[in-house]
């Protein structure tokens, strides 16, 4: 390891052997199907007296109707107002006099509804899961009032200049897919979503054969699966179940973004929030682990190249970091940093440089030896605990990646070549097609923009050999 | 339904059993088990050693009795700018050496500032252990400071600055309130600083402040996770031992004057609907009146059947949020509460219908049931063992009350206390602390802070 630092110290381009692998062995779920089609998933653990139970649909946002964006938000808000005989301040108090809490959200691919509490209490969270998930009354009153606070809860987004420079960054690195409209489109839209809407949601998806039930923690297995029958074996397969058809989606992902930078007006901030992107491969992309190890070594940690530059050599921001996204059918890559408006320009041009310098190349074999010693020495950390491999676990099950996608993870990563890095960016990092987005003042971040030159209204071209960007202002009312 | 009652009982009479002599201690309740050992170096350096295997991770963290209540006004923010500078490398490990040593291997390393510490902290595999002792024994003693680190990392926290307190609806009521709160002590200003300090802040001042606060005796290591304890001490002792003892700081801290009129400001900004946060004068973390506050919060403010979400939220529809907690650290700190209202909802009707939900629970004839002190004390008992899911949590835990209390078990005795909690202590603490002149308030309403 010493000989490692060493070696990076002084830049050397020598081959160095690379260090074994850890030998991790994960927990492993035990997996069953009951007879109504429902699956459940056991990681049972008894070092601490907690348990995690919750319920997955594979349904969400993007299932909404065409012009009902928002049906799945207000769903997941409903499912504790009224059900199984019991009203709202009964369920919550119910959950709540256990010391435990309940959450009900949606994103894009999946529903989630769940409950933590003590492990004695499961039984009780258990029954309560079920009348949640299966039995929820929708009342008209408390429809009404989840419709009025979500509209109010979304409007108050616009207080937040990240939330903005974000939502314009998925609207339009997502435009001409059903992604674009997240789970929540407009609260013009959201005002056309009725109760019959959410009950017609619940019936077409809430089904055993579209679920899986995941128990975390401190349980007796054959004592609780007693539970799981009496509370989830009558669940009835619903006619309607619907599996989500993927040809909808775009075929060509380069289809209808060219690149572009978008301005959201966000007076008197003195910082602009900053996001810069591309659409990516997808997460089952063969080049999927080469590029885990490219992104590392680009913007993941504190050595990585933007924030050597970025941060520490200029001290132009105090955060930026990059990751890739993943649904299923669209993935995307982001940088995001934040900068005072005056240096939003300079900030911008710095970070297009290192990317088309990452392009280029060379990308030598000490960054790629150090970016795959990160992510395996990091990968113990992130699945340190029961919680976090469940959750892992889950994410590979939804994408359909198998059940040994987690412990691929190291041998994967360790055969990452700089070749397959070099040819992986060369291949994906899609240069052409750019997605910018700053939130701030735009008085002040268009001054910092123009001052940069007359090269494109941006100052990019000379250096960094990138098409002119189209520049254009949104107003936040057209985001919200 | 009798195993329920049965594990309540036991809750509610013995949350965790101690045994074993003064410096290893086992500690085991709430279904969790756990040894502790306890070591001070003869330079007054103090460890605190908790063993478990479970996963093949350890947590190391350094806590240093330093913190921004140890600044005075022209140096406001340096507890924090150290958070920064301790990373830039001494003569021995250089600039970055940090992150190539330890996070490009894996490890998780970051470090926090309060008001009355600063915590660096490795999250790491095993292998790493030896290596993160020397370097993080070779910072305490030999951190390299000059203008050139100094300048650029200046910047940096300007930037910081502006992420959390200048553009955040939050942030920004937050830094106002406990400036409005206190006039002497100094909980007043921001852990972050003012800009103007960090700008002006010198070398000199900087080496001051490193050489008074970072030293042994004003430290402790917490150690959990997977290593054990008679290869680990020793590894200890051999790299911090060498480091001069200067002594424990002893702090001088003016005290705060009771509060003897409420005060408040209003702030504006481009949001969509006002904003409000009040904060009562309440009492510091050794005062037996936290657990009872702590219950008081809980009953108002946990969940959706708390108090004041059903009535701020559900019934009177004035709020889509509010919040309140009890802030009690090493010196008298606040009860705060916070909400945002709905849009053009002014955010005084929000402060009636609290005051009308303080007074309920004031009033010498109302109820307060036994059902809710339970379901408080439940859910802070939930809270506890979440925190020490993973070794790190439990090693902020242990560190903070080590810190604090200078006992790093107290945690599982503060718990058996809040099971002592009672409806007539919450109700006193209320009757005490909730009262309009012991408050400020600060509003922020939607508007522009631009001068016409």
């Amino acid at each position: 390891m010493k000989f490692l630092s060493i070696l990076l110290l002084f830049g050397t381009s020598m081959t160095m052997a690379a260090p074994s692998p850890p030998d991790i062995h994960l927990p492993v779920p035990e997996l069953e199907t009951l007879p109504n089609g429902l699956q459940v998933v056991w990681f049972v653990n008894h070092k601490l007296p907690i348990v995690d139970l919750a319920l997955f649909v594979k349904s969400g946002a993007v299932d909404d109707l065409s012009g009902k964006s928002g049906t799945s938000e207000l769903l997941v808000n409903l499912l504790d107002r009224g059900a199984g005989g019991m009203n709202a301040q009964q369920l919550a108090r119910a959950v709540e006099s256990l010391g435990a809490s309940r959450y009900a959200a949606t994103d894009e691919e999946t529903i989630s509804v769940g409950m933590h509490g003590l492990a004695p209490d499961a039984p009780a969270l258990l029954e309560l899961l079920a009348k949640m998930v299966m039995k929820p009354d929708f009342p008209e009153a408390e429809t009404r009032r989840a419709h009025g606070r979500l509209l109010q809860q979304w409007s108050h987004l616009a207080d937040y200049g990240e939330t903005l420079a974000g939502l314009a960054f998925r609207r339009i690195i997502a435009n001409g897919t059903r992604y674009a409209r997240g789970t929540f489109l407009s609260g013009k839209e959201f005002k056309q979503v009725t109760r019959e809407d959410v009950m017609a949601f619940h019936k077409a998806h809430f089904a055993p054969g579209n679920a899986v039930l995941m128990i975390v923690g401190r349980v007796d297995p054959a004592e609780f699966k007693k539970q799981v029958l009496a509370h989830f074996g009558s669940w009835q397969p619903s006619p309607r179940s619907q599996t989500r058809n993927p040809d909808k989606f775009a075929k060509d992902p380069r289809l209808v973004i060219g690149s572009q930078l978008a301005v959201i007006d966000r007076p008197e901030l003195n910082q602009a929030h900053v996001k810069i992107g591309f659409r990516a491969p997808k997460i089952d992309s063969p080049d999927h682990y080469s590029l885990v190890v490219a992104n590392a070594l680009l913007g993941e940690y504190f050595n990585s190249r933007l924030n050597s530059l970025i941060r520490d050599k200029m001290g132009l921001t105090y955060s930026i970091g990059s990751s890739f996204a993943y649904n299923k059918e669209l993935a995307t890559f982001s940088i995001t940093s934040t900068t005072r408006n005056e240096s939003v320009g300079q900030l911008i041009r710095k970070v297009l440089d290192v990317l088309r310098d990452f392009k280029k190349g060379p990308i030598t074999q000490e960054e790629v030896a150090t970016a795959k010693e990160y992510r395996i020495g990091g990968f113990p950390l992130t699945t340190s605990t029961l919680e976090s491999v469940a959750t892992q676990w889950l994410s590979a099950y939804v994408f359909g990646l198998g059940p040994k996608r987690l412990n691929e993870f190291i041998p994967k990563i360790a055969a990452v070549t700089r070749d397959d890095v070099s040819s992986a960016v060369n291949r994906h990092f899609d240069l052409d097609h750019l997605v910018i987005t700053v939130a701030g003042d735009a008085r002040e971040i268009e001054k910092s923009l123009a001052s940069l030159g007359n090269t494109g209204g941006m100052g990019l071209k000379a250096r960094s050999r990138l098409p002119r960007l189209k520049v254009k202002r949104i107003p936040i009312r057209d985001l919200m | 339904m009798d195993l329920k009652k049965g594990f309540a009982v036991s809750f509610l009479l013995l949350p965790f059993i101690f045994t074993g002599a003064a410096c290893k201690q086992s500690i085991s309740g709430l279904g969790i088990q756990l040894e502790l050992e306890r070591k001070t170096l003869s330079n007054g350096l103090s460890v605190i050693m908790v063993e478990d295997h479970t996963v093949p991770i350890i947590s190391y963290q350094t806590w240093y009795r330093a913190g921004s209540v140890d600044e005075h006004p022209g140096i406001t923010g340096v507890s924090h700018l150290f958070e920064h500078l301790m990373f830039k490398g001494t003569p021995k490990y250089g600039p970055k050496r940090f992150f190539q040593e330890l996070e490009t291997k894996g490890a998780q390393v970051n470090a926090f500032t309060t008001r009355d510490y600063t915590v660096y902290y490795e999250t790491i595999v095993p292998s790493l252990l030896e290596k993160v002792i020397d370097m993080e024994s070779d910072r305490m003693a030999n951190l390299e400071l000059n203008e050139e680190i100094l300048n650029s990392e200046r910047m940096v926290v300007l930037e910081e600055r502006r992420l959390r307190a200048e553009n955040s609806p939050e942030g920004k009521i937050q830094e106002a309130l406990w400036q409005l709160s206190y006039r002497r002590h100094p909980y007043q200003w921001p852990v972050i600083g003012y800009s103007q300090d960090l700008l002006s802040i010198s070398l000199e001042q900087v080496k001051e402040f490193f050489k008074t606060h970072y030293q042994p005796a004003n430290a402790t290591i917490v150690i959990v996770g997977d290593f054990k304890t008679e290869a680990a001490y020793p590894l200890i002792k051999k790299y911090y031992e060498r480091i001069p003892s200067k002594g424990k700081v002893k702090r001088k801290i003016q005290e705060e004057p009771e509060q003897q009129e409420e005060r408040r400001l209003t702030l504006r900004d481009h949001v969509l609907s006002e904003r409000f946060a009040q904060a009562y004068h309440i009492t510091a973390a050794t005062n037996d009146d936290s657990y009872a506050l702590d219950v008081l919060a809980n009953i108002l403010f946990e969940g959706t059947s708390s108090r004041a979400y059903r009535r701020l939220v559900e019934e009177k529809e004035l709020a889509i949020a509010v919040t309140g907690s009890a802030y009690t650290p090493t010196y008298p700190g606040l009860f705060i509460i916070a909400g945002v209202m709905k849009e053009a909802v002014q955010s005084g009707e929000a402060e009636a219908a609290l005051d009308e939900l303080i007074r309920e629970i004031q009033d010498p004839n109302s109820v307060i049931s036994d059902q809710e002190i339970r379901v408080a004390v439940r859910q802070l008992t939930v809270q506890l063992v979440d925190s020490v899911r993973s070794p790190h949590g439990l090693g902020q835990l242990i560190g903070t009350v080590q810190t604090i209390f200078g006992d790093p078990q107290r945690f599982a005795s503060d718990l058996a206390k809040y099971f002592r909690v009672t409806a007539p202590d919450v109700k006193r603490v209320a009757q005490k602390y909730l009262i309009p002149n012991n408050r400020s308030v600060v509003i922020l309403a939607p508007g522009s802070e631009r001068k016409k």
